[in-house]
């Protein structure tokens, strides 16, 4: 299909924003914004620039065929829980879901929603899925593990989620084999296409400051010759979880965007931030692993004509529905088979959904004045109607609570984090990072290099239990010019699973960069990473412990994960 | 954009001068070495061995810090003069001091010395730990909106070694834009340099040939993007290193915005 379906809005020029810059040489100031670049990343109208290429993938990819599609509608209430594209099915105001520990609760701060002929559960597409096909309610509006191995053995693999464009290990594998979906039914990871070179937000190529080459290619679709890196529209195939779509004030802050009308990127100080191409104020880049859609809107435009595999954009008005729901849904846990309820009045001022919706976002949480997740002060004596479980259970939550808050190790290696200003290694705690109060993602948005992706920390250098067995991920190389800014961490030669945010930047140091998620319905949404690479919240600790030799005992674990289960 | 220049290859050059060469003036020390970072039970500090001397450098602190800490895994260059201030952490300090991460990986920087009862920092600003209070940055009052009549003006930003743009470079570089704009600036003229620093053992660090390119380019590409008018933004650069004489050599790492009403 051609690109040109894709409009282009009016650049938008004159907005005032007030500047608020963290560092020392700086001053607060009102500053005339300017218009969106439309030779950096980011959007025009509706569309960033990435999208027409990857709708041309999209439009490439075969479809369901019709008949699977027909019959998965009748297994759609099959299964506990699953709301099923088109189903009509009513979603509650104040839900609870069962999951891995107890219950998430979801809260839809409009009410209860007829899901009937709602943009955001009615398939739009060509291929039988809406969003909600990957972002359900009980998933804490992710997608869980379980959930897709459910909806795999409930429809012998003929749901839309499994659908060849991105559901599969790649398009062109036999679709009724399970070890077609291998990556999707053992990791939870949908194939992301992102054209190469990375395009600019009119659609025009960023020229990168590296190249890539394919060491390694397990699913075949980066040296595919119709949807690989050599095709005629050379494309990068890596593999991500989807993200929770459910207390997104947080994410995209109060308004859409930044209220204080911060002009750079506090990780990459020297990248202006993003703008909103409808508003022209600068946006928070917290949306997706790459910060790759400026703003809610423009992630529905990109999701709906690769994921969904619509040939054209939805129209303004189901935009703004998609957008309006995604602003009312929060989710967070809230009840524990072992703690009980998590929404008591006097407990713990950070859980469950009604708090989430009740916090104000954007507040800087790494202090003792607004602690990340207030205090849990509540569960540290002993309640007079608390069995010995319970009580148990509680009292190791506060325990990780201060663990995550407050116990410092060294913070090393680690681009956008320790080359922020605190030196590498830097001696902090979970809570340097994770610091944006009610969620945990950083109030400093952008993009890090935990090691997750990039070689040796990822899952196939030598420090992971996971080094053994068959390779699972793509595996790429990066040799960056010499005249680049290197990461500064790994150099300029870099082996890595996802290159992340530099697919879109072109820029040597965000090889593997991540945008961080927020800690939210954790319980309910394994696995974790944006490659699925802990299984379980102890992988997870147990990989932050192995990355930056913490040497957490066993009981720290523990309080740990029980921690964030409760969140 | 007009750009004029011209690039020459060149290579990161540590050139050893004559014997006679000349030293930086007394007390200022300069020199390229691996940093050192020792615990304490606050923060760590950091320090830097040259010749035999041991010399402090900071303590970790965040991003609204004057002094940002080096990077174990590469070598750094440091800048300072010698205080007679009590020594901090073991070390000679060096007042005021600035330090710039050497860009290429160096796994021989390795030093990473535990907390000994003997060496304190009381008064942190900022401990391992959460803050004791909420506010991590105090916004500055807006300045004045500029009165006619206007003239032309020269901001002027500093780079670390190698470096082409940074936190310390948004200063000048929004004060600039915001110039430019209120007067509504016929041009905006980026200049960019490069520089070469004496050591202290008379040797020279000189910054590679494309970083004034860097630097210019860089700077104007980011004004265009923060609102500056394309159309009055031009980028040109000096070829040949600024020769520094030891003292204050890091100011000769910079680029000049120049607004023109």
């Amino acid at each position: 299909m051609s690109p040109s379906i894709f409009s282009r809005g009016r650049r938008v020029a004159g907005v005032v924003a007030t500047l608020l810059i963290g560092v020392s040489v700086a001053a607060a100031a009102v500053l005339a914004q300017s218009a969106v670049d439309p030779k950096a990343p980011g959007a025009i109208g509706v569309t960033a620039g990435q999208v027409p290429a990857q709708n041309v993938q999209a439009q490439t990819a075969p479809l369901p065929k019709p008949s699977d599609a027909d019959e998965t509608q009748a297994l759609y209430k099959a299964t506990d829980g699953w709301f099923a594209p088109g189903s009509g099915a009513f979603l509650p105001a104040d839900g609870a879901f069962d999951d891995a520990s107890g219950k998430l609760g979801v809260l839809n701060t409009s009410g209860q929603i007829d899901t009937k002929g709602h943009p955001f559960f009615e398939p739009m597409g060509a291929n039988g899925r809406a969003c909600v096909t990957c972002h359900q309610p009980a998933d804490a509006m992710s997608l869980s593990l379980t959930t897709i191995r459910a909806r795999w053995s409930a429809t012998d693999g003929k749901d839309p989620m499994f659908a060849p464009v991105d559901g599969s290990d790649c398009p062109n594998l036999p679709q009724d084999k399970e070890s077609s979906h291998s990556l999707l039914l053992n990791r939870g990871l949908f194939r992301i296409f992102l054209p190469w070179p990375p395009r600019a937000a009119d659609g025009t190529p960023i020229k990168p400051e590296f190249t890539i080459e394919v060491v390694q290619d397990p699913t075949g679709c980066n040296t595919d010759p119709v949807y690989g890196l050599k095709s005629a529209n050379p494309m990068v195939s890596v593999y991500r979880r989807p993200r929770p779509v459910a207390n997104m004030k947080y994410v995209v802050g109060p308004d859409h965007g930044l209220a204080a009308g911060q002009l750079f990127n506090p990780k990459n100080i020297a990248m202006p931030m993003a703008l909103d191409p409808d508003t022209g104020k600068p946006v928070t880049m917290q949306i997706m692993s790459d910060a790759r859609d400026p703003t809610l809107k423009t992630q529905a435009v990109d999701a709906a004509t690769s994921h969904l595999q619509m040939a054209k954009p939805p129209s303004a008005e189901q935009l703004k529905r998609i957008v309006d729901f995604e602003m009312q849904i929060y989710a967070g846990q809230a009840v524990d088979s072992r703690g009980g309820s998590l929404t008591e009045a006097d407990g713990p001022k950070a859980l469950g959904p009604h708090n989430l919706a009740a916090s104000p976002p954007g507040i800087l949480g790494d202090n003792y004045d607004h602690p990340v997740f207030y205090d849990f002060n509540a569960w540290k004596t002993r309640a007079p109607n608390a069995t010995p479980t319970q009580q148990a259970f509680r009292e190791s939550v506060a325990r990780g609570y201060d663990i995550f808050f407050a116990k410092p190790f060294w913070i090393r290696d680690s681009q956008h984090i320790n080359t922020v200003g605190v030196g590498n290694p830097a001696k902090r705690t979970c809570a340097t990072c994770h610091n944006q109060q009610m969620v945990g993602m950083d109030l400093a948005s952008g993009w890090v290099d935990l090691g997750t992706q990039n070689l040796p920390w990822a899952e196939q250098g030598l420090q992971s239990p996971l080094a053994s067995g068959a390779p699972q991920l793509p595996l790429f190389k990066i040799t960056c010019n010499a005249e680049a800014p290197p990461h500064m961490f790994l150099g300029r030669v870099i082996y890595t699973h996802d290159p992340g945010r530099a697919l879109i930047s072109g820029r040597c140091m965000d090889v593997g960069a991540i945008v961080m998620q927020q800690f939210r319905g954790l319980a309910a949404r394994a696995p974790y990473f944006s490659n699925g690479s802990a299984k379980t919240l102890r992988e997870l600790v147990d990989f932050y412990d192995r990355r930056f030799s913490i040497g957490y005992t066993d009981q720290e674990k523990e309080d740990l994960i029980n921690f964030l289960s409760v969140l | 954009m007009r750009r004029f220049g011209t690039a020459i290859a060149a290579v990161l050059a540590l050139a050893a001068t004559a014997a006679a060469a000349a030293t930086p003036p007394a007390g200022h020390i300069n020199f390229v070495a691996c940093p050192i970072i020792r615990d304490t039970k606050t923060v760590p500090c950091w320090l830097s061995e040259y010749q035999g001397k041991l010399y402090y450098l900071g303590i970790q602190f965040d991003a609204t810090a004057d002094f940002y800490p080096p990077y174990l895994g590469h070598k750094a260059l440091v800048e300072g003069v010698v205080s007679k201030e009590p020594s901090i952490c073991g070390g000679i300090v060096l007042k005021p001091v600035k330090v710039s991460v050497i860009p290429d990986l160096d796994p021989s920087c390795n030093t990473q010395l535990p907390a000994e009862d003997q060496y304190q920092i009381k008064d942190a600003p900022r401990g391992p730990g959460p803050r004791y209070h909420a506010q991590a940055y105090t916004p500055q009052p807006p300045p004045p909106p500029p009165v006619p009549p206007f003239t032309t003006k020269d901001f002027v930003v500093y780079y670390d070694y190698q470096s082409e743009l940074g936190a310390r470079s948004l200063g000048a570089m929004i004060q600039a834009m915001t110039y430019a704009k209120a007067i509504k600036a016929s041009r905006v003229e980026v200049t960019g340099y490069r520089a070469s620093m004496l050591l202290s053992d008379g040797s020279r660090l000189t910054e590679t040939d494309w970083i004034a390119r860097h630097r210019a380019e860089r700077l104007a590409n980011t004004l265009r993007q923060i609102g500056v008018p394309a159309k009055t933004l031009s980028a040109t650069w000096v070829q040949q290193p600024a020769r520094g004489t030891g003292a204050d050599d890091d100011k000769l790492r910079r680029a000049v915005i120049r607004v023109v009403p």
